[in-house]
């Protein structure tokens, strides 16, 4: 091997990985595949259960991806500027059908429990005030244990972002109020562990009818501005007004093809006598993730109705 | 040219069957039926 060469193949680069509640950097060898850097970090934060998370990027078109498994991480268009790190977001990328039954290791359930959290509190999944409430006390309990009379003060919670900010703007009541409501449901979990209290959120977020659903702004062939969810059960058609309740649902039993050419898409169900259901998204690229989800969802589908498959 | 055109097509289009996936793979394999459920698969 010529010394040039060899030089090349021992140049590294450096990488920088957040999950939500740490900042991981990594010296990456420059052939080094998404699978190398993916088990690294899974490797670094104990995490065994892999098979939901991913590596999340804007790439240097501006478009966020996930980060390819088996490409090497240099090939996969990360941003152009070779002096600055590249950097990636750790999310779940495919959501559990059922959170108590499925997962197992205390760090899946946190990093579920992180982003869940996140996406209700940011409004991106719908919560009804009631429910926020009791999420919220159940966050409370797992981040300070068990309620103390004694140290406990109003306005402790003030600090906290507990709750959607549409649910604090529905009604006429001051943080103090809100707290108070949280307050009680908190000193009722006395004696919940982080794990258990992680567990019950996750439990009551996952009925929330946009938990889990991927959406993506789409077009019908009549130009009418349609939603297309993708979830662990299959694709949901929703009006652009309704994200909770989908209007049409393909379960993946139901549907014999899922395709797309340019920006044209075609979802062909299994009954030939059920007309198929064509749509437009904005971009190629888009289409490309649509299809990488459904093939993702579908596989852990499959692999969940087939027993001894996720074995740890 | 011609090997830039069939790239080109190739990248813009994709395809997926699940009906056919699941036929190839069936679910649940004879020898796992009589089995109990897997309570403790993850473990």
């Amino acid at each position: 091997m010529s010394p040039f060469r060899k030089k090349k193949s021992e140049k590294s680069f450096p990488v920088k990985v957040c999950t939500l509640d740490a900042e991981l950097e990594f010296n990456l060898q420059w052939r080094a595949t998404g699978r190398d850097l993916f088990e690294l970090v899974c490797r670094t934060i104990g995490l065994r259960e892999t098979w939901y998370f991913g590596l999340q990027y804007e790439d240097s078109k501006g478009f966020i991806s996930w980060l390819k498994l088996d490409k090497k991480v240099q090939d996969q268009s990360i941003q152009k500027d070779p002096q600055s790190t590249v950097s990636f977001m750790f999310f779940a990328k495919f959501y559990p059908e059922e959170v108590a039954e499925e997962l197992v290791q205390e760090v899946t359930k946190h990093y579920f429990f992180l982003q869940v959290k996140q996406a209700i509190l940011s409004m991106d999944v719908y919560c009804p005030p009631e429910a926020s409430v009791l999420l919220a006390s159940y966050a409370v309990q797992a981040k300070f244990g068990d309620f103390d009379l004694d140290t406990y003060k109003p306005g402790m919670l003030a600090n906290e972002d507990l709750l959607p900010q549409r649910v604090i703007d529905q009604y006429q009541m001051t943080l103090d109020m809100w707290e108070e409501r949280i307050r009680v449901w908190y000193s009722d979990h006395r004696g919940m562990s982080r794990d258990e209290a992680e567990m019950e959120y996750l439990k009551i977020a996952q009925d929330l009818d946009m938990y889990g659903v991927n959406y993506f702004p789409i077009t019908n062939k009549k130009e009418t501005e349609l939603w297309l969810g993708v979830t662990p059960l299959g694709l949901n058609i929703y009006e652009k007004e309704n994200k909770l309740q989908p209007k049409t649902t393909f379960t993946w039993a139901e549907i014999r093809h899922i395709s797309f050419d340019d920006k044209k898409f075609i979802i062909k169900p299994v009954d030939k006598n059920s007309p198929n259901f064509v749509f437009f998204s904005q971009k190629v690229r888009m289409n490309k993730l649509i299809l990488d989800l459904c093939m993702g969802n579908h596989d852990l589908f499959m692999r969940r109705r087939k027993p001894d498959s996720m074995e740890l | 040219v011609l090997v830039n055109v069939a790239r080109s097509k190739r990248a813009t289009r994709g395809t997926y069957s699940p009906s056919a996936q699941e036929f190839c793979n069936p679910r649940v394999e004879l020898d796992h039926v009589l089995k109990p459920p897997p309570e403790e698969r993850l473990i």
